[in-house]
């Protein structure tokens, strides 16, 4: 109840809205419904993320995806994914808007189908034209601090930088870049991608973000509601030992024990 | 008459469809709950479909949510 009291007070702020949960799922990767609904009520996000695709494309699956996200009671995040230029990610966004009833919108602007490193030239474009159409923009972005910057001065509400690339689960490859996003802007900082273990998770935390945004690491677990269990917990632990401030790193050792009065012979 | 439409990137021909409500309903079907629809790029919301006339060439976009990240 306490802990309870405790997550109600440290709350997560994007555009006016309160989240008690930091820890966003991708409803992407599961294979089945049954699956994601298990990670879900696992995880407890307070926020999941669609997709959008023409129906009859191949990409259709089971029906029941809607269904079930609102019967979970989650705040639904559309984005664009697959995107390369701004004019599509604008038109996705805009579709997302009908389709869900939100102008919230995840912004993905890649660059190439490799890395699907985002191209933040188009990005950028993209996130002002969104802002000024009256979106909350939600940016997927590389771990540079000059782009996080130019994305806040845009009107995004959070800055999502990689931690490496998409469904790599290759953990943060620069914790430097973080650290000086973390220093470099105000707004809430996600990190989106490349999150493959609870430490991951908890280290992007202890870095100062404000939430991660995990789809592969879940959803490609051998038991994913297991890890989204496990996730959730990591950014809960990461948050506090934000919030505790760590103690610095020492090449040498310091006794916490006071030597004077120790038995001499 | 018959309409020529690009539908999701596709060129189609329709004998009877008039209105962006039936083509909708036709590619669609009745579950059209969370469906967004786009006609030449310009996003037509869902109250609109049935007084939106189409004609020969429009391009025409129609999505659903699906599963992603």
């Amino acid at each position: 109840m306490e802990e309870n009291n405790r997550e109600q007070a440290d709350q997560l702020e994007i555009a006016g809205k309160s989240f008690s949960s930091r820890l966003i799922i991708g409803s992407g990767g599961h294979t089945n419904l049954q699956k994601l609904k298990n990670s879900i009520e696992a995880g407890k996000p307070e926020m999941v993320t669609v997709g959008l695709r023409r129906i009859d494309s191949g990409a259709d699956q089971p029906g029941g995806l809607m269904d079930l996200l609102d019967e979970m009671d989650v705040k639904i995040l559309p984005n664009t994914a697959g995107c390369y230029t701004a004019e599509e990610a604008i038109m996705t966004a805009k579709m997302g808007r009908e389709a869900l009833d939100t102008n919230w919108i995840k912004l993905e602007v890649i660059g190439d189908e490799e890395t699907l490193y985002p191209d933040t030239e188009e990005l950028v474009k993209a996130a002002r034209e969104l802002v000024e159409a009256g979106f909350v923009v939600l940016p997927y972005t590389n771990d540079d601090p000059i782009t996080a910057k130019k994305l806040v001065e845009a009107g995004c509400h959070v800055v999502m930088p990689l931690a490496s690339p998409i469904g790599s689960g290759r953990g943060i490859g620069n914790p430097d870049n973080l650290r000086i996003i973390r220093e470099a802007i105000e707004k809430p900082i996600i990190v989106d991608a490349g999150i493959g273990s609870a430490s991951d998770a908890a280290e992007a935390m202890q870095l100062g973000a404000d939430g991660v945004l995990v789809s592969s690491a879940i959803a490609r677990a051998e038991r994913p509601a297991i890890m989204a269990r496990a996730l959730k917990q990591a950014v809960g632990a990461g948050r506090l030992c934000y919030k505790a401030g760590r103690i610095p790193e020492k090449l040498y050792a310091k006794p916490t024990t006071v030597m004077e009065g120790r038995i001499k012979r | 008459m018959s309409l020529e439409l690009n539908v999701n990137g596709e060129k189609k021909e329709y004998e009877s469809v008039e209105s962006l409500a039936d083509l909708v309903e036709l590619e669609a079907g009745a579950d059209s709950g969370h469906l967004a629809v786009a006609v030449n790029s310009e996003v037509i919301p869902v109250g609109d479909w049935g007084g939106t006339a189409l004609s020969s060439d429009d391009e025409i976009e129609i999505v659903q949510p699906i599963q992603g990240g």
